[in-house]
């Protein structure tokens, strides 16, 4: 049961940074979605550390599938 | 996964920027459909207000920008405030409302939220999930 966080800073002229933690594979995507779609439009994204290490953790784990060779 | 986004805010949702106008102090004049715009010239608009100092100020939906657009005339704004400010205001209040009640509809719970030196609000919101 993974917690799923939102952090939002809300400036001044109403421009927001958004980070969102705590999911696994793309749902983080569709978790924001919606939420985006209605607050305008994103200028940048980026996928942050520990989507890299998931994506890692993922990559190991299909060469492992792949490769049949059990550790 | 994770991700970072910043997102450019437009006032998109009628319901949102109407929570956002009351949560600063602006109520909504109902009976007032047209606001003297550009070089004073009457224009319809979905939602209209008085301003302290008799300004008038409206909301117009906007096919191309696919947003709520400020209408008033500059030369009668008698506001404390500049209208660049007011705008601020009123998109950095939308933004707020707009994330409060998505994210409530999602399940989420707000477990800090800040008013920065500078401005900013900061908001974390959590969920369990199932």
């Amino acid at each position: 049961m993974p917690q799923k966080t939102l952090r939002f800073k809300i400036h001044q002229d109403g421009r927001v940074e958004e980070t969102v933690m705590g999911f696994t594979g793309n749902s983080c995507d569709e978790a924001t979605k919606n939420l985006e779609d209605a607050l305008g439009k994103v200028t940048v994204k980026k996928k942050t550390s520990d989507a890299f290490i998931s994506n890692q953790i993922e990559n190991l784990k299909k060469l492992k599938n792949e490769s049949n060779v059990t550790f | 996964m994770s991700h970072f986004s910043t997102i450019k805010t437009h006032l998109k949702e009628k319901d949102q920027l109407i929570e956002a106008l009351n949560n600063l102090g602006y109520p909504i004049n109902q009976e007032q459909k047209f606001v003297k715009g550009y070089r004073g010239k009457f224009t319809a608009v979905d939602l209209s207000m008085n301003l302290p100092g008799e300004t008038k100020v409206g909301f117009k939906w906007d096919n191309n920008s696919n947003a709520y657009e400020l209408v008033t005339d500059l030369d009668l704004w008698k506001f404390d405030i500049p209208v660049e400010r007011f705008l601020s205001k009123v998109t950095q209040m939308y933004a707020y409302q707009t994330i409060i009640s998505k994210t409530k509809e999602d399940g989420y719970q707000i477990v800090e939220q800040k008013n920065q030196n500078d401005g900013s609000i900061e908001l974390v919101m959590t969920k369990w999930d199932n």
